[in-house]
């Protein structure tokens, strides 16, 4: 960018202007990059020194009409985080790389971050077993606990503990299109891997009954028509209860699945599961 | 709620305390004669999820209430689609 630039960008553009489409795709791109940990104003910085080219603080301070102290702020932040650098000039230029690399750089660090709290776990645990407790009311709570878990994100952890916890069975009854995200998150696959019964109740159909092979085969009936797509649940052994009801108007971050190891409720959804089995065909 | 409800409840809490009242699902013979009498169990259903509806509700405040609420609802259309 030249010294003398006017310190307009698309990113104020006006709503009747042609560059107003590209100040939307601006947004839809910051809103995107704040998933892999950028700020609005990091994103809207980076974003405009990937697209404009090497820029001085003071052109990307008055373009962005951001103030001066923070521009350095944010400029800083980008270069630690590894998607922007500086040149040795004066007065100091600073540039982007590629969002593609940026990208790639933003998630191997969120990799590193995750390995290092794996790393921690251990020495987490027991520093905090060397703490006793202090339980004032040592009993055990009977009547069960509950979780509204909420995003797909959430729900895929929860699988994931009920299915490496189950014992003796793992009952799930849902759609064609829920068991199809099953096959692919290798829940399946865990499931055949298990010394366990499963009994699956799916929509599938015929062109995606593959999902269920070896010992799955066997294993799957097919969902009654007056049962609603919407439905979803998952029950291991007596103990456990997730319970899914989606909108499909509602985007995946959206869903609602409530978690719990109250008996009266499994017993209640194991007694569902088992008059809807009983009532269905096998799909093979 | 009638009184076949409050004594289907008096069941659960105490299936909650010592888990054998209640028939154990993973018995073949007591599962298969409840699974017969197809109109029957449920009924049995609709009241244990109306039951269990009302007991956990109660307990629960704003949101998760208004969620728990949402989904126990959908359980009993269902049952009532399966009559």
């Amino acid at each position: 960018m030249s010294p003398d630039v006017t310190h307009t960008s698309v990113l104020d553009s006006l709503p009747e202007s042609k560059t107003y489409d590209y100040e939307m795709l601006f947004e839809k791109l910051k809103n995107e990059l704040s998933k892999f940990g950028l700020t609005a104003n990091q994103s809207k910085v980076y974003l405009f020194l990937e697209k404009y080219g090497s820029s001085t603080a003071t052109q990307v301070s008055k373009t962005l009409k951001v103030p001066r102290t923070e521009t350095y702020h944010l400029l800083t932040n980008l270069q630690n985080k590894g998607i922007v650098s500086a040149t040795f000039q004066h007065p100091i230029k600073f540039s982007a790389i590629s969002l593609d690399k940026a990208i790639g750089v933003l998630v191997n660090a969120e990799k590193e971050r995750v390995k290092s709290l794996e790393s921690q776990e251990k020495n987490l645990v027991e520093l905090w077993s060397a703490i006793p407790n202090f339980r004032i009311n040592q009993e055990d709570i009977k009547d069960g606990k509950f979780q509204m878990l909420q995003g797909v994100n959430q729900m895929t952890g929860k699988i994931n503990d009920m299915i490496s916890g189950s014992k003796q069975s793992v009952q799930i009854l849902a759609s064609e299109k829920d068991f199809m995200k099953f096959y692919h998150t290798g829940f399946l696959e865990r499931i055949k891997d298990l010394k366990i019964e499963p009994q699956f109740i799916s929509s599938s159909s015929k062109k995606t009954s593959y999902i269920f092979e070896g010992r799955l085969k066997d294993k799957v009936k097919r969902l009654p028509l007056k049962v609603k797509e919407e439905l979803c649940f998952i029950i291991k052994d007596d103990d456990e209860l997730l319970l899914f009801m989606k909108n499909p108007s509602e985007s995946p971050q959206n869903i609602i699945a409530m978690w719990t190891d109250s008996y009266s409720m499994v017993y209640t959804l194991k007694l569902l599961f088992a008059y809807i089995w009983s009532n269905s065909r096998y799909l093979r | 709620m009638n009184r076949q409800a409050t004594k289907l409840e008096d069941n659960v809490c105490q299936a909650n305390e010592t888990k054998t009242s209640m028939p154990n699902l993973s018995d073949g013979n007591i599962h298969n004669d409840m699974i017969k009498n197809g109109s029957e169990l449920v009924s049995l259903l609709h009241v244990l999820l109306e039951i269990n509806q009302v007991k956990y509700a109660g307990t629960m405040k704003g949101e998760n209430r208004a969620d728990f609420l949402t989904l126990t609802n959908g359980l009993i259309l269902l049952t009532e689609n399966l009559r």
